[in-house]
């Protein structure tokens, strides 16, 4: 049930397999079904998953009823609304299963409670607030930047299992791009 | 309609303002209930699945398939499944229903005890049952929000007594039945947790 959590945490910092114990007891264990959500529109965020198993979107819907996907979790990754999340504030984003998972929720209180028993939990998430604005960052400048073409190559080269297990009218809202321009791009790539 | 019993006024306004908050959050929740009696079951079940997903397992699969074929035939539109794992239903639920009586069946506990951290694991307990036991479950799930449950009779009229020590997860049962019509006490344990 911890297997993925800690091998996230091991490739950061060490933990003795006291402290280890003494994490599982923070987590929340969840399962989800597919299309089940773990927070809604409107709604305050009050946990930072964890997934184990399965694969989440996080997504918004625009004032013309179109959804904008804004993050994919798959097994080792967090997803959250980190503004509703530390700020209490309703989220514009709704969580939802795209697969059967399984979760790890940690909410605000057993975060702070976890980071100030285990001090190394407090640098991994640190560490993993770092390498998500990196990434965020990249992801700005690839939609700013790129060609339809390389933002769907350098997602693949980047993110091969989320590629193979996301419908491509989903993968075409996270670049941005209409699901006929993305069918258009495959096209040419296979013909290449 | 809330009575609360309170020792320190001051309580009061910690759990009324907990109450709002949550009720803001307006999170749709899964309820597992697990081996609970025929009437408690249908009484809990109804009223939950008016506004929440209900998971129901019972190890007499006859009394199952029974309770949830009365359960549609009241409330067609009811979100009842029943569910073969009681493992199953508590992973995939945020409240934990059991009966205090289910626990004479010691795999029971081992089989919802890993996946019932930080969830509400809610004790229901017969007003006949006199024994005195109110550390009993803490320590069987020493980090889950372990609240008792106390009913006089399952019908509609009844009211019940929660108790615990966690004020969030009080707050959340408050918040649980009185959004789906159940009347209530609260009655703080000694050791308060906010």
């Amino acid at each position: 049930m911890y297997e993925q959590l800690f091998k996230s945490i091991r490739e950061k910092v060490a933990l003795t397999p006291t402290e280890m114990e003494l994490c599982k007891t923070f987590f929340i264990p969840k399962k989800l079904r597919k299309k089940q959500s773990l927070l809604q529109e409107g709604d305050v965020c009050i946990y930072n998953a964890f997934v184990e198993k399965g694969i989440l979107r996080s997504f918004s819907i625009d004032e013309k009823g179109n959804e904008h996907i804004v993050q994919f979790a798959i097994e080792g990754w967090w997803i959250t609304d980190l503004a509703s999340f530390l700020t209490n504030s309703n989220s514009i984003y709704t969580i939802e299963a795209l697969e059967d998972s399984e979760l790890l929720l940690l909410t605000t209180e057993a975060r702070d409670a976890l980071m100030n028993q285990i001090p190394m939990f407090e640098r991994y998430q640190r560490l993993l607030l770092q390498n998500a604005y990196i990434a965020n960052q990249a992801r700005i400048n690839s939609a700013l930047t790129e060609t339809a073409e390389d933002k769907y190559l350098n997602l693949g080269k980047a993110y091969p299992g989320i590629v193979k297990r996301v419908p491509q009218h989903m993968l075409a809202s996270y670049l941005g791009l209409k699901p006929e321009t993305l069918s258009r791009v495959r096209k040419q790539i296979s013909k290449k | 309609m809330v009575f609360l019993e309170l020792h320190q006024h001051y309580l009061c306004v910690i759990i009324l303002f907990l109450y709002c908050k949550i009720k803001a959050m307006s999170n749709r929740k899964t309820v597992a209930i697990l081996n609970v009696s025929s009437n408690n079951a249908i009484l809990l079940a109804t009223h939950f699945a008016l506004e929440h997903a209900v998971l129901l397992f019972n190890t007499d699969q006859k009394l199952l398939s029974r309770i949830y074929e009365q359960l549609l035939l009241e409330n067609p539109n009811a979100q009842v499944e029943p569910m073969l794992c009681p493992t199953n239903a508590s992973w995939e639920a945020d409240i934990i229903v059991v009966s205090a009586n289910a626990f004479a069946n010691e795999s029971l506990i081992q089989q919802i005890r890993k996946v019932s951290t930080g969830k509400i694991v809610l004790i229901l307990e017969s007003i006949t049952d006199k024994k005195n036991r109110n550390s009993y479950f803490e320590d069987l799930f020493p980090f889950s929000k372990v609240i008792h449950c106390c009913e006089e009779k399952a019908d509609a009229m009844a009211t019940f007594s929660l108790k615990g020590n966690d004020l969030q997860a009080l707050a959340t049962l408050v918040t649980f039945f009185t959004t789906i019509g159940l009347k209530i006490n609260v009655i703080f344990s000694s050791t308060i947790n906010a």
